[in-house]
């Protein structure tokens, strides 16, 4: 029997989950340093009664910081990978009600200092969800060599470089804009 | 190591890495040139009225509809603190602006200065309840001091002299602004280069 065709190359894989992991533990790990301006960014979305803001706000942070330790092992990642969706879904739900709504000046409460709401942050967040799925697929059973290692070193590494590009240009849009304007 | 292919996959990836490096420090290098300010300390804009100069006069209403002045001789100092209801930065400090005002109001007036809809200020103004402050409404007191960034404070002293002002995110940014007052420096970020050049031992 040949290998399974939606089977995915660990090296991949493993690589792709390394760059979610960090990038969800280093998201709540901002969030939960300063949970009092995290608490005004969730107020500002104004989605939810103020009674419930800092329950919602420490359970968004700590299921984003689970999600990402989640996805380091194996034997958790089924779960992680449903946690790390939810938690992308409602983001981006809270940001598309405000878009619709006008409100495009709050700040988005990423953790990355001062990024305002946009599409751009929707689609960043598609992308890491689209991401996150793959995290599901099923490995090609293979053995994984000392350059294989390397490899998933290095796809971990340049998608956090990419990552972290993306939300600085992010965050200088409205920058722009305003010079523009 | 010997494979000619794995060197070059090796070779391959340190260089992908360093050019992904590079595109972060450019589009970093790019927002610092849009925001056009250092990156530590409450930092002095180049626009806007300086430190040292006379403020210029604004008649602003309250949140009252009183009449108010902001720059011109005064009976006290003012502090004015520029704000806004979607700033989650704003919002944390104001228990620290709250503080600044109770400690220092013998000579120290603060006012809390904003622009918009009123409507979208009153549920922020009855929820922080702000009505212990003077609060005012004024797109043309923003564009005298040319605010880009909030948080930012901007003090005045009672002959209406602009004495410091600044980005501020935090309460020692709040605290620093009010030293550099005392201290007769025009902001923070003056300071340390005063530091620095007073540390700096003279070559002879």
């Amino acid at each position: 029997m040949g290998p399974d065709p939606f089977s995915i190359d660990p090296v991949v894989l493993r690589g792709v989950a390394a760059t979610l992991s960090v990038v969800l533990i280093l998201g709540a790990l901002a969030k939960l340093r300063d949970m009092e301006l995290f608490r005004y960014a969730v107020d500002n979305y104004r989605l939810l009664p103020d009674a419930l803001v800092p329950g919602f706000a420490w359970g968004f942070a700590l299921s984003e910081l689970a999600a990402g330790v989640g996805l380091l092992f194996p034997a958790s990642q089924g779960g992680a990978v449903w946690l790390a969706l939810a938690v992308l879904g409602m983001a981006s739900t809270g940001v598309l009600i405000n878009l619709s709504r006008g409100t495009d000046r709050i700040e988005c409460g990423c953790g990355t200092g001062g990024q305002r709401i946009s599409a751009g942050l929707v689609a960043r967040n598609g992308v890491l969800a689209a991401l996150v799925a793959l995290c599901a697929t099923d490995e090609l059973p293979r053995t994984l060599g000392l350059i294989d290692h390397f490899s998933v070193a290095g796809i971990a590494l340049v998608l956090l470089a990419l990552y972290a590009s993306a939300n600085q240009l992010l965050a200088n849009q409205p920058l722009l804009k305003e010079i523009h304007s | 190591m010997s494979d000619p292919l794995m060197i070059s996959v090796v070779a391959l990836w340190v260089l992908v890495l360093a050019l992904g490096v590079c595109v972060l420090a450019l589009s970093r290098q790019i927002g610092i040139l849009y925001e056009r300010v250092a990156p530590m300390g409450a930092l002095m804009m180049d626009n806007g009225p300086k430190v040292g100069e006379p403020a210029p006069v604004v008649e602003v209403a309250d949140w009252n509809g009183r009449v108010l002045t902001v720059g011109g001789p005064m009976a006290k100092s003012t502090l004015v603190f520029f704000l806004s209801p979607t700033c989650p930065v704003c919002k944390k400090l104001l228990p620290i602006i709250r503080s600044v005002q109770a400690r220092e109001g013998r000579w120290l007036n603060v006012v809390l200065a904003s622009d918009g809809d009123r409507t979208e200020h009153a549920e922020f103004h009855a929820k922080h309840r702000l009505g212990e402050f003077t609060y005012v409404l004024s797109q043309p007191l923003g564009m005298t001091y040319r605010i880009a960034k909030l948080p930012y404070c901007v003090l005045l002293d009672a002959g209406g002299t602009v004495r410091a002002k600044g980005l501020v995110n935090s309460r020692e940014q709040v605290e620093s602004l009010l030293s550099a007052y005392e201290h007769g420096v025009a902001s923070v970020q003056e300071h340390i280069d005063r530091r620095v050049i007073d540390a700096v031992p003279e070559r002879g």
